[in-house]
């Protein structure tokens, strides 16, 4: 005979791990969205640093750490597709700087990266 | 009868019921694992102009291909915002198929059309083909044929590798042909891929486009966005990376050309021309030793008007289950034939397990379970908590592909439209759900009765707020 206690208690475990799923997906997009954000912003700093140093500003430039350097090399790439000429070659030799000099201060990117 | 046998069968046809209703949720169930691990493994790359950039080099022509029949009122937006494609190389073809409306002459006069004369016609059916001064457009003027045999005429005269098929009311996603065309970047075996089709009532347009993702304020369009989710973001989803896809939508689907002509272009005599092809692509491939890669997509987006009314709606999924049936019984062999991989066994054999014994063992069930209930012989109890444990299933994968949008997709920026879905993933098991089942029921029955044609359907158009 089917039981319609086991029934009941199925569709009952069905719904409330439904609503479960549901809720543990809007905990996820808010954790993301917020981590997104600090991706872009991240990378808006890197890129507005980059145009700085491109147009002589800063004089200390960062050393990216070795965690910071894909990020770095990601801003330079994008930058680097969207200028051309002198420009870009400045940017190239820029970013082979700072990323091959390790005798830069490494807590100085720290501070200037988010 | 005596009590002892009828309460017997009583049982027997609960179990049988119960038993291919676990059976079904079984298979959902792997559906959705397979979706959701491939949703959250997949590499994407959200930025559209970043990824224009990276794929810009290599990009193949594409000819977007839309049939259209009566569309006089929509016609003209439509094909601008088609043009207004972020795609570098792509040229529209519009196939007008036989309309008595207008249609032809309101994109003549709006795009100042000229003849195009070059020799006799590159399909039967054409009467004439116009072309723009200064645009990538061509009007294709053809008898009336059926959708099938309109993107026939169109990819006879398309010069892209690759063609876009689409109906002429949908609204494509400015990068959605950008994003369409990786796959057969990646893969050279890609022969199809389908992109996301949603439910666009209640989005706001602007010149063409839709500006934000929005939900339906009615009831009816608003379950059916529910069911697009599940259908895309699971089904579809786990099937393509199962190899197993068989179904590419009418609405939206981007196919590589040469493959599409060597398989003998689309199948004129079925309401289901877009699944006939798809499956007729996996078995010419299989037979040629040359597998085709049927690939989803879910990033390209495609929107469309859901029906709103009751009727318009059950025309469509008679029509669907019409097509299906079709498909089924063309090509049955590839599901017993180990010849054919996934594609036969998983993929064909689920579409019918699916769409034929689906629907006829869920209906019996309610209706066996009910009169049982009514003569006395099934506790209302029970009857009760079966039609819960039913319920609550499909809530759970409706739930759960609400969960895969909100977790992976996020196209809504509203955030209460997770818990609107939510409402609508519930009610509609009462009633929603019923009702759709007859309809598939009636579909079968007008195969077996061999009813032919598209039957009249009304859709909304898209609200555009442009300016001027």
């Amino acid at each position: 005979m089917i039981s319609a206690t086991i029934l009941w208690t199925a569709a009952l475990v069905l719904v409330l791990a439904s609503l479960l799923l549901v809720v543990a997906s809007v905990i996820g997009r808010r954790l993301g969205d917020a981590r997104r954000q600090d991706e872009r912003d991240g990378a808006a700093f890197r890129t507005a640093t980059l145009i700085a140093c491109l147009a002589g500003g800063p004089r200390s430039t960062p050393r990216p750490s070795p965690d910071d350097r894909p990020f770095w090399i990601a801003a330079a790439r994008d930058l680097s597709s969207v200028i051309e000429g002198p420009d870009r070659d400045r940017l190239d030799q820029l970013i082979s700087t700072w990323l091959g000099d390790r005798s830069a201060p490494v807590a100085q990117t720290r501070e200037m990266t988010p | 009868m005596t009590e002892t046998p009828v309460i017997f069968w009583a049982e027997a046809i609960a179990w049988a019921v119960l038993i291919s209703g676990l059976a079904h949720s079984a298979l959902y169930a792997l559906l959705l694992g397979v979706a959701a691990v491939s949703l959250h493994r997949r590499e994407i790359e959200r930025d559209s102009v970043r990824l224009s950039r990276e794929q810009h080099a290599n990009l193949p022509t594409v000819s977007i291909i839309a049939p259209a029949y009566n569309e006089v009122h929509t016609v003209v937006d439509s094909v601008r915002a088609l043009l207004r494609q972020d795609y570098p190389d792509h040229e529209v073809i519009v196939v007008n198929d036989g309309s008595d409306d207008g249609t032809l002459t309101a994109l003549v006069d709006a795009f100042q059309l000229r003849p195009r004369f070059d020799g006799p016609p590159a399909h039967a059916s054409i009467r004439a083909i116009y072309a723009s001064d200064t645009r990538d457009l061509l009007v294709v003027d053809k008898v009336n044929g059926g959708k099938g045999d309109a993107l026939n005429a169109g990819i006879a005269v398309a010069r892209g590798r690759l063609f876009c098929a689409i109906d002429v009311d949908s609204v494509l996603e400015p990068d959605a042909l950008l994003r369409a065309v990786k796959p057969f970047m990646e893969d050279p075996r890609t022969v199809a891929v389908a992109g996301t089709v949603r439910v666009g009532n209640g989005c706001p347009m602007r010149n063409g486009h839709v500006v934000r993702a929005a939900l339906p304020n009615r009831l009816l369009p608003l379950i059916q966005t529910v069911e697009y989710l599940r259908a895309f973001l699971i089904a579809r989803y786990a099937w393509s990376g199962l190899g197993a896809l068989m179904i590419v939508s009418g609405a939206f689907g981007v196919f590589d050309r040469e493959r599409v002509l060597a398989a003998g272009g689309y199948n004129t005599d079925t309401v289901g021309e877009d699944a006939e092809l798809i499956v007729r692509l996996h078995r010419v491939g299989r037979d040629e030793n040359r597998p085709a890669r049927i690939r989803f997509v879910p990033e390209p987006v495609c929107w469309t008007q859901a029906p709103t009314r009751l009727g318009d709606l059950g025309r469509q999924r008679r029509r669907w289950q019409r097509g299906a049936l079709e498909t089924i019984a063309l090509h049955r062999h590839m599901i017993v034939s180990p010849r054919y991989g996934n594609a036969g066994w998983l993929g064909l054999g689920s579409m019918a397990l699916i769409d034929v014994v689906g629907p006829v063992l869920e209906v019996a069930g309610y209706v066996a379970a009910f009169v049982l209930a009514l003569l006395g012989f099934l506790s209302w109890n029970i009857f009760f908590a079966l039609f819960a444990a039913v319920s609550s299933f499909g809530f759970l994968l409706s739930a759960s592909a609400v969960a895969l949008e909100e977790a992976e997709i996020r196209r809504f920026s509203d955030r209460r439209a997770v818990f609107f879905l939510l409402a609508a993933a519930f009610i509609e098991n009462f009633g929603y759900r019923q009702i759709s089942n007859l309809w598939r029921l009636q579909g079968c029955w007008e195969y077996l009765w061999g009813q032919k044609g598209w039957g009249q359907m009304s859709r909304s158009p898209f609200k555009d707020y442009s300016v001027g």
